[in-house]
């Protein structure tokens, strides 16, 4: 869970009292320290938190002496399987402490039931941890509950602190590759108790809670007594894996004037940094903010683990489920609900953008409509002025083209046979017909796709003569022919064809005749007609 | 779930959702539908707009191409393009055409007007017409038959379209016909048989103004 948000609360549970902690970004300040047999102890917390701490959210911290530790090799076990193997391990080594969670070390150090699994047993290294269900624990839980607040999670201070103590031991000493790195940090906290949180590369250890003498004590009483619990720390170190070859970093958080007595007590071989309370927070990056007395280290605490973004270890159990995950479900409702109220907003913003702007195209286009209807109106109104009808006038003018294009001449056409046969020749018939006179007229022009040989026959023209019958058939053959050939020479473009001989010369037609008098057969009977056809394009 | 999370957190969720839930409503029930409103509105007007600036484009177009066409109009307009082929009309046509051409006569049949499909003329309340008619004239000479087919042709109101002409000789030039003509007589020789379609252009009286195309 991501620590968000610039102001937080943080409360420390300790032996005796619930200290409280007000933090902003990397600032802290310790704000009240409520004993946990105080009378009003739910009224005066809630009110610190819901009222003086405008109800920040609330980071919980074990600081007390019981606190449970413990280092389990889980079996290899499949994906699936690690999670529900995990609790049922956690519960068969706390059976009776329900605040309960377990840590996957990186660390390939042994476990304690290491040796009786043997080497056959690969699984992964976990640091168990537990706390007793307590009476601080359930009232600062009920009171959490009773606020309201938002609850960030439940963490045990040292195994929050252990990056920390890394962190800060590379800062003041280094780092040396290749060497196990062991850090001990050492601080007072203002309930009166000693932690030492002790790390091996970055890595709870170890962590002991004491008792101090007094608050007040003297500097050099002070530094003997943080002196003599270091060397009982020292004596059980080397049961976890400590060697003199290892890198060791001491830090002791202290007022000034102890640290003379400090350099003088303490003979162990280590890096030794005592640094005031102020230092180490500004090696850390953070700030304690109101406190004077700069031997007490928890508010480092506080701050360090208020300025993560995820707890370590967040420690479960019913009771914080209960406050928490409500809580967390209807923070995630509000975030989408809040995701989905700026995407709602945004597209009520574009579609409110875009029905402006349609809404002022709109106007622009109904000024310009109103424009050019002024326009039009000025335009029809010069038109009516004129008194003419335009689209009458352009089409009655287009049929009357089209007629007048589709209208056949024949005069020019008869006028030019006449003009090539001679006014002396007797004509007994003629007849002109255009050869398309059925042609649609809504068309424009003439009939598309039509063969150019049929565009070219558009009318057919018929003389008709007769010879008297006592005339020589030849010599009227020869007339015939003698017209249509001077036919031809005036209608050069078209095709002319004598379609009927006189005497039925025609070798197309039967033949009826006698070798004798042509008077000797009935003048009736004879064929005296001739027709000639002229089949022509357009004059 | 009260106790855990408090009256206020529940109510800040509560107003949140009523937010999500009336922003949500605005836009699909108010803007989007708004919004389609308004763009149709602006695709409409921008029709309305386009269209009217076309009118007066075609407008202007027709001022130009008018003065071009005016004086033809009028002339045909004149000569009887626009009639509603009244038979009575026909018949005078017919007996001036005849006059100045000298026939000796014109006997004429004419079939019912038709409309004849066009429809731009339709589009502004006018109709082409047409009749088909045939006409028999007897003449002296084939001269004044085609001299009656020229000014059925430029004399004669309206379109004609002529679909066939014959023009045959009926009786030969003998003594006693020379004497009878010179007499006075008047003894057709020649008949001439015209075969033609009458077009005019009248207004269409069951139009609507109102559905006049621009």
């Amino acid at each position: 869970m991501a620590l968000l948000g610039s102001s937080k609360t943080v409360l420390i549970l300790t032996d005796d009292a619930l200290n409280i902690y007000q933090s902003k970004g990397k600032s802290i300040s310790f704000y009240a320290s409520i004993s946990w047999d105080e009378d009003m102890f739910s009224d005066l917390v809630r009110n610190i938190i819901t009222k003086d701490l405008g109800k920040a959210p609330v980071i919980v911290l074990n600081d007390m002496v019981e606190q449970h530790y413990r280092k389990e090799r889980l079996p290899k076990v499949g994906v699936l399987d690690k999670s529900s193997v995990l609790q049922r391990r956690l519960q068969v080594a706390f059976p009776t402490y329900p605040v309960r969670a377990a840590l996957q070390s990186k660390q390939k150090g042994l476990g304690a039931n290491d040796k009786v699994a043997g080497a056959a047993n690969k699984g992964d290294l976990f640091l168990f941890a537990a706390v007793p269900n307590s009476e601080p624990f359930e009232k600062t839980l009920a009171v959490i509950r009773s606020s309201y607040v938002r609850i960030i999670g439940f963490g045990l201070l040292p195994i929050e602190s252990a990056d920390m103590v890394h962190t800060l031991a590379k800062k003041l000493g280094g780092e040396e590759k290749g060497k196990t790195h062991w850090a001990i940090f050492v601080g007072h906290h203002q309930n009166g108790g000693l932690r030492q949180v002790i790390t091996r590369n970055g890595e709870l250890a170890l962590t002991r809670m004491t008792a101090m003498a007094d608050k007040n004590v003297d500097p050099g009483l002070w530094a003997k007594e943080v002196s003599g619990e270091l060397r009982a720390t020292m004596s059980y170190l080397a049961r976890f894996g400590y060697s003199s070859d290892d890198v060791l970093d001491i830090m002791i958080v202290s007022a000034p004037e102890s640290e003379k007595h400090l350099k003088a007590m303490i003979e162990i071989p280590c890096r030794l940094h005592i640094i005031l309370a102020q230092e180490a927070a500004q090696s850390l990056g953070i700030k304690i903010a109101g406190q004077e007395d700069q031997k007490y280290a928890d508010a480092i605490h506080a701050s360090w683990v208020a300025a993560k973004n995820s707890m370590t270890l967040p420690m479960r159990a019913t009771q914080i489920s209960s406050i928490a995950k409500p809580q967390q479900v209807a923070m995630l409702a509000m975030i989408v609900l809040f995701v989905a109220s700026i995407g709602l907003l945004y597209l009520n913003a574009t579609a409110l953008l875009g029905f402006m702007s349609s809404r002022g195209e709109y106007s622009e286009l109904e000024t310009r409509l109103q424009r050019v209807e002024l326009e039009y109106q000025e335009e029809v109104k010069k038109k009516e002025e004129l008194g003419l009808d335009v689209q009458l006038i352009q089409y009655s003018m287009a049929s009357y083209d089209e007629l007048q294009e589709k209208r056949a001449k024949p005069l020019p056409v008869i006028q030019k046979m006449i003009d090539a046969v001679g006014h002396t020749v007797r004509l007994d018939l003629i007849l002109f017909e255009p050869m398309k006179p059925e042609r649609s007229l809504n068309l424009r022009g003439r009939s598309r796709g039509k063969k150019a040989e049929e565009e070219k026959t558009d009318y057919t023209l018929t003389i008709q003569l007769s010879f008297r019958p006592d005339t020589i058939a030849r010599d009227a053959v020869s007339q015939v022919e003698t017209l249509a050939e001077q036919l031809r020479t005036a209608f050069t473009e078209s095709e002319v064809t004598i379609t009927d001989q006189p005497f039925d010369m025609d070798v197309s037609s039967p033949f009826v005749g006698e070798t004798e008098d042509i008077g000797e057969i009935n003048a009736a009977e004879i064929d005296t007609v001739a027709k000639i056809e002229v089949k022509g394009g357009l004059i | 779930m009260m106790n855990v999370l408090g009256a206020g957190r529940i109510l800040a969720l509560a107003v949140i959702a009523g937010m999500v839930a009336f922003l949500g409503a605005s836009y699909y029930f108010l803007l989007v539908p708004q919004q389609q409103k308004a763009e149709r509105d602006v695709s409409k007007i921008e029709r309305e707009v386009k269209q009217r600036e076309a009118e007066i484009q075609s407008i202007r177009e027709d001022f130009a191409t008018l003065e071009n066409v005016q004086e033809r109009f009028e002339t045909v307009s004149r000569f009887g393009f626009f009639s509603e082929q009244r038979r009575y009309d026909l018949q005078s046509a017919i007996k001036s055409v005849k006059d100045l051409s000298g026939v000796i006569a014109a006997q004429f049949e004419v079939q019912p007007v038709k409309e004849v499909e066009n429809e731009k003329l339709q589009g502004i309340g006018y109709k082409l017409i047409k009749s088909d008619a045939v006409i028999n004239v007897e003449a002296f000479s084939d001269v004044e038959a085609q001299r009656f087919v020229y000014y059925l042709n430029h004399g004669f109101p309206g379109q004609v379209l002529i679909k066939k002409m014959e023009i045959h000789r009926i009786r030969d030039v003998t003594q006693p016909l020379l004497r009878s003509i010179g007499n006075g007589e008047e003894i057709p020789l020649v008949e001439a048989r015209i075969e033609f379609e009458w077009y005019t252009i009248t207004k269409d009286e069951n139009f609507e103004e109102g559905k006049r195309s621009r």
